[in-house]
């Protein structure tokens, strides 16, 4: 036996490897399984890998394209496999865990094994690959199941072993690159770009290292070589990858892709990094620690034990000990100079990974910054810790056990000893990595988990959803909270858990839904029925899915807050329980408005607004079935020749300053800055060089120049209190003050010089923002007194200047006044004529409409003139629903520390919004104020921003409450030190209910061309191409085409999907985005034809897996062959 | 020549004897303050920057041998262990980028070391 074991030991450690693989068999008991979050996981593995193979998704909302995804192809072909052929989705998926933790652990093993073959290196070995298994960077990674990163480390060690190998010549080239290519087919890390980071960096280390070793050796024609293994590489790799690097360049060079690479701006991607990294100190990193969720997650299972029991810190040193141990000793080790070169190989890997894993953290943060902001297409590695982590991981966790396993051959003379320290650091190991073995880890948020046992109603409901046509679109209700979905029995997910069972289009409001889903929910929530099956008909909307099983991500809110929902929904005439399957029920819904998918379109109504109006334009359409909503930005850079088919023009007013923020006469409260170079420094004028080049920069550009000029006015602002606090004063001192003034008063002019050079609309929105500014910056001056103890007539002058300024401001600004009742827009009218007026009612019937100053008695027919129009809308004096006399007879509060007066909003109804206002003063302490919202019995509390000046301010903010709160209060409480005191007075309390009414004016006009459309029948050949057969037609018409609009979607005049590869599409020019979010094309072909609509894309994706599939073939020809060959 | 003065001539001669290193570390340690003074240069020069640049710096200049460095990485080692259980993160940290500086030395003396032996 002893012999047996002797002769296969390496089989008896690969067996030990998968021993340990079977792990994830104590994570799910009882029927649980892994789901949601941000697992990937689909009920159905099998079906997603069909719908993946498109690029189309037809199940996110009205279609999304997916093409980015095509790498999954093979990552999450594993989970197909297995939960395939046992037939169970709970035992597949655990084999698929196995199988993924096997991998990981074998990659290293083949790694280790290939420098270290000997029988002694055996600790190495093992140790080696089961601390590649077990660390917490793949931890955090296992509660999603993060197959994309399992991939990455599997093809890790393996990437570099083979390039490194080809370049010693101990492969040759074709092997080499045999070998390489068919690891990155197997192991793709999901296609996902940004976690090439760690394989670039590394394969790119080993390039540049043995190059220049070889070059050592060899002299410099080692360069040749290089260059013709690595170019060779790079075509195996691009070659056997093609079905997923062919659609991402696609996509990366027509603008497909760009929103991912840029979300939010550079200044965003630092501002992400740099959460990311927060923890990512190099301490923690070399303790193998700094998990982001380690320190920002309050729930997380286990990370406290780490952070705060002694012991455990303790034990996170040893790694640390152990290669500062390994270093001292290096040379005692003896290694030979074969090994020594792959020593050092893993050094670079261990320096290089610390400082990119170290991402933005200090002290090399400001490098990696500078990396984001200036290398091209860097900014894809804004996550550093995750995205470069691997390489860390890979060649600390290599260096560990290397110096360990030499530290227990030396240290350990006798055998017995050795193979007691050996299974120690074994049990150590595991014991250290204990959270692996309680799965406890995927409960990421309690309740919420990754890890669940999905009810039985929800797979019944998905069975009978499953068997449903093609083409039905499922609205889920109740909607979603934060875009995302989440359930009472732990289920959270930012992509809904109905997608996760189907590819039916589900309509929910999750990330970047259009508008319409909006207007759908609102509609439902206002108990509007008929513009509700005017939009969900349009949609083409038959069902609705309600879950009464639905909690928030508060943990507070659930499905019966929305009762009210619910109960609108089932009393609407057209919408029929069809099926209930425990918690869930489906509803039908028969609009009378329905349209297919693709439709004729017989009236366009051309909206030059934004899309926030459409369910108002919609619900005054005659013939809501075959009309489309053009908006305006839909004809940007398009053939206008569609307009010639418009039968309406719509134009909406833009209310002023009515959305979250408000305008008053006297509003201020902005921070002034704090300012550390003065105008007395001698490096102030370093700082006024910035600013006058930025003024120049934006000399050309009015909006942009009064921002500048507005925030350098703080800053002079600043400046003079700065000066004024100087502890000597000086003449120098004054002349630098009155410059100062006179700099400010330079800004200011120039800012309203530059708000005159602007259009109405926009000069208005200037001086509103000028006005700000200086209310702010009046009352900031104002309670510096000791400015005035310098230059007193400058700063009277001064104070003159502003008063007279805001002044001017005042009777010039149209905006908004909530306090007055009135609500004021513009309409911008490109043409003049005959118009009629629509301003929606909400529940406030009473109401004054005016243009132009002048009372409206009619709203048809009215004449108008092209340019802008001032709109107002009043309402009669709402009822204050503050009662201030509760609390004092002259109406003015005036609160000292420790006591808190707390005013209830009378009447309150959380379907409405209220517009809250007060005056006031803070002469001691800090304040505080806040809206304090009851839902479901207990208080969310808004803080309000109060500026502490002690001189009379006034604040003014919009409330829209929750769905289900119960009520609201406004509550004043001083806060600071007992001994200095806090004081506050607070007077002119008011708060009302407003309403928003939207306005519009519409003007029917005679289309030039007249628009017919022809009968049509459609068949969809698969998600991503339809043929639409069309019968006589006799004028253009519009093709309307359901899906979300994409320029992907390209239609041609063609019989079958062969011709669309030798013809050219309808010119780009008139493929129109309608109603906000479908396509619609605008045909002129008269007679009987045939539409291939297809998403192009596809196609791309179809040449790469042309070109993945050859070289898979003869990849596999090769390796057969060398096999064969005695 | 009394005890005072001999003293006195003891210290001057210490100096005149590292006169260098000391005019050295004096300036290596003003220019590194200075410069995280001036405004936007010290966006990315920053005093901790600069300290970490000047202890590496004085390393380069004095060049203890890497094995006392290594254990002197393993005595701070503790210490940031120390401050790491007395709750003191910022401080552990701010040690353990020294640990780091001493780790890469470590590294560059085995890389120096096994080039070296390749050559001759």
């Amino acid at each position: 036996m002893i012999e047996f074991i002797k002769k296969h030991s390496k089989l008896f450690e690969i067996i030990l490897i998968f021993f340990l693989s079977l792990t994830p068999l104590l994570w799910l008991k009882g029927g649980q399984i892994i789901l949601g979050h941000d697992s990937g996981f689909r009920l159905d593995p099998t079906a997603h890998l069909i719908n993946l193979f498109y690029s189309w998704d037809p199940s996110s909302n009205f279609g999304a394209d997916w093409f980015w995804f095509k790498g999954f192809l093979v990552t999450q072909a594993p989970e197909a496999f297995f939960i395939t052929i046992t037939k169970s989705f709970a035992f597949g998926q655990q084999l698929t865990f196995i199988f993924w933790f096997f991998c990981i652990g074998i990659s290293m093993y083949v790694f280790i094994n290939a420098f270290f073959k000997e029988k002694g290196h055996w600790f190495f070995r093992v140790f080696g690959s089961l601390f590649y298994m077990y660390n917490f960077f793949l931890l955090q990674a296992w509660f999603i199941v993060e197959r994309a990163k399992f991939s990455l480390f599997c093809a890790l060690p393996l990437g570099v072993l083979f390039i490194y190998k080809t370049l010693t010549k101990e492969y040759s080239v074709l092997k080499g690159v045999i070998l390489f290519s068919l690891t990155s087919f197997l192991f793709n890390a999901g296609g996902n770009t940004t976690l090439y980071g760690v394989l670039v960096l590394a394969y790119g280390i080993t390039f540049v290292y043995l190059t220049a070793v070889n070059i050592g050796k060899r002299k410099y024609g080692e360069i040749v070589y290089s260059f013709k293994v690595g170019i060779l590489f790079a075509i195996g790799f691009l070659a056997i990858n093609s079905y997923w690097v062919l659609p991402q360049l696609y996509s990366l060079f027509n603008g497909y892709g760009s929103n991912l690479l840029s979300v939010g701006g550079i200044n965003s991607i630092i501002e992400w990094e740099s959460v990311i990294t927060k923890n990512a100190s190099f301490i923690n990193l070399l303790r193998l620690q700094g998990m982001p969720d380690w320190y920002d997650n309050n729930l997380h299972t286990y990370a406290y034990l780490f952070v705060r029991n002694p012991f455990l810190i303790a034990f996170s040193f040893i790694p640390l000990l152990i290669l500062f141990f390994g270093f001292l000793y290096h040379k005692k080790l003896s290694l030979d100079k074969r090994r020594n070169k792959l020593i050092i190989l893993i050094l670079l890997f261990f320096l290089f990974g610390l400082f990119f894993t170290a991402g933005s953290h200090p002290p090399f943060g400001v490098i990696y910054i500078f990396l984001i902001k200036h290398v091209p297409g860097f900014a894809i590695f804004r996550s550093a810790f995750y995205k470069f982590g691997g390489a860390l991981w890979f060649s600390y966790i290599f260096l560990i056990s290397f110096y360990l396993s030499l530290f227990l051959l030396k240290v350990a003379k006798r055998k017995k000893m050795y193979i007691f320290l050996a299974i120690s650091s074994f049990y150590f190991l595991l014991a250290y990595h204990f959270p692996f073995f309680n799965g406890n880890f995927f409960i990421w948020n309690e309740p919420f988990t990754t890890r669940i046992t999905v009810p039985s109603y929800v797979n019944e409901m998905a069975g009978y959803i499953n068997k449903m046509p093609v083409d039905t679109r499922i609205l889920l209700l109740p909607e979603f909270d934060n875009q995302a979905d989440s359930y009472q029995w732990g289920f959270w997910s930012l992509d809904s858990l109905p997608r996760l069972f189907t590819n039916k289009s589900i309509i929910a409001n999750s990330a970047n839904s259009p508008e319409i889903i909006a207007s759908i929910y609102y509609l439902i929530s206002q108990n509007e029925e008929n513009t509700f099956l005017r939009l969900a008909g349009s949609s083409g909307i038959t069902k609705v899915l309600w879950r009464d099983d639905v909690l928030y991500s508060d943990k507070i809110r659930t499905s019966k807050n929305f009762g009210q929902v619910k109960k609108n929904l089932e009393n609407f005439n057209s919408v029929k329980l069809e099926k209930k399957f425990g918690a869930w029920s489906l509803y039908k819904v028969e609009s009378p408005y329905y349209t297919s998918i693709f439709h004729g379109i017989n009236s366009i109504t051309y909206a030059q607004s934004d899309s926030s109006k459409l369910k108002s334009i919609f619900s005054q359409e005659e013939n809501p079935k075959n009309t489309a909503i053009l908006f305006d930005e839909s004809v940007k850079d398009k053939d206008k020749k569609i307009l010639l088919s418009s039968g309406k023009n719509v134009i909406g007013a833009d209310c002023v300053a009515c959305g979250s923020e408000t305008f008053s006469q006297t509003k201020g409260g902005l921070l002034m800055p704090e300012i550390k170079i003065l105008p007395t420094s001698p490096f102030y004028y370093l700082s006024s060089l910035r600013e006058q080049q930025v003024q120049n920069l934006h000399k050309n550009n009015p909006s942009l120049r009064i921002d500048a000029d507005l925030g350098y006015s703080n800053k002079r602002i600043a400046e003079m209190r700065g000066i004024a606090n100087a502890k000597v004063k000086t003449d120098n001192e004054i002349f630098f003050l009155k410059q100062t003034i006179e700099k400010y008063q330079i800004l200011i002019k120039d800012a309203l010089e530059q708000a005159s050079l602007l259009p109405e609309d926009k000069r208005n929105e200037a001086f509103m923002k000028i006005s700000i500014y200086l209310n702010s910056q009046f009352g900031y001056l104002g309670m510096q007194n000791n400015l005035y103890d310098y230059a007193l007539e400058d700063f009277e002058s001064l104070s003159i200047f502003m008063q007279e300024t805001i002044n001017n401001l005042g009777n010039k600004i149209w905006a908004t006044n909530f306090t007055e009742n009135k609500i004021r827009y513009f309409l911008n009218l490109d043409k003049a004529g005959i118009y009629d007026i629509h301003v929606t009612t909400g529940n406030v019937q009473s109401q004054t409409v005016s243009i132009n100053g002048e009372n409206l008695t009619e709203f048809k027919n009215l004449i108008l003139d092209k340019g802008i129009h001032k709109v107002e809308i009043a309402y009669p004096i709402i009822e204050n629903l503050i009662d201030v006399s509760q609390a004092t007879e002259s109406g003015e509060l005036r609160m000292q520390f420790g006591e808190r007066v707390r005013l209830p909003i009378k009447s309150f109804n959380p379907k409405e919004k209220y517009f809250a206002n007060f005056d006031y003063k803070i002469s001691q302490g800090r304040s505080n104020a806040s809206i304090i919202e009851i839902i479901k019995d207990k208080p969310h509390t808004w803080n309000l921003l109060l500026s502490q000046n002690n001189i009379w301010n006034s604040f003014s903010a919009i409330l829209e409450p929750n769905q289900d709160t119960k009520s609201v209060n406004l509550e004043f409480y001083p806060t600071g030190f007992e001994t200095t005191g806090a004081t506050i007075q607070v007077k002119n309390i008011k708060v009302i209910s407003i309403y928003v009414p939207e306005v519009f004016v519409s003007k029917n006009v005679v289309p030039s061309i007249a628009t017919k459309f022809p009968k049509m029948s459609f068949s969809r050949l698969n998600p991503t191409m339809y043929k639409v057969s069309i019968e006589n037609s006799t004028s253009p018409f519009v093709l309307a085409f359901g899906e979300s609009y994409n320029k992907g979607w390209r239609a041609y005049i063609a019989e079958n999907f062969f011709q669309t590869l030798f013809l050219k599409p309808i010119p780009e020019t008139q493929h129109y985005t309608l109603n906000g979010y479908s396509n619609g094309w605008l045909i002129d072909k008269k007679g009987s034809y045939s539409i291939v609509v297809e998403y192009f894309p596809q196609k791309i994706f179809y040449a790469g897996l042309i070109v993945s599939g050859t070289s898979l073939f003869i990849v596999v020809l090769i390796l057969a062959k060398r096999r064969v060959r005695p | 020549m009394n005890e005072i003065d001999r003293i006195t001539l003891k210290v001057k001669n210490l100096f005149i004897k590292h006169q260098p290193f000391i005019l050295f570390s004096i300036i290596a340690l003003s220019i590194p303050v200075l410069l995280s003074y001036i405004p936007y240069v010290n966006l990315v020069y920053t005093l901790d920057n600069g300290m970490l640049i000047y202890l590496f710096m004085v390393l380069i200049f004095i060049r203890p041998s890497t094995k006392f460095l290594l254990i002197l990485g393993i005595a701070l080692l503790f210490l940031t262990l120390i401050f790491l259980l007395l709750g003191l993160a910022i401080l552990a940290e701010q040690v353990g980028n020294i640990v780091f500086f001493l780790l890469a030395i470590g590294v560059f003396s085995i890389i120096s070391a096994h080039f070296s032996e390749t050559k001759s």
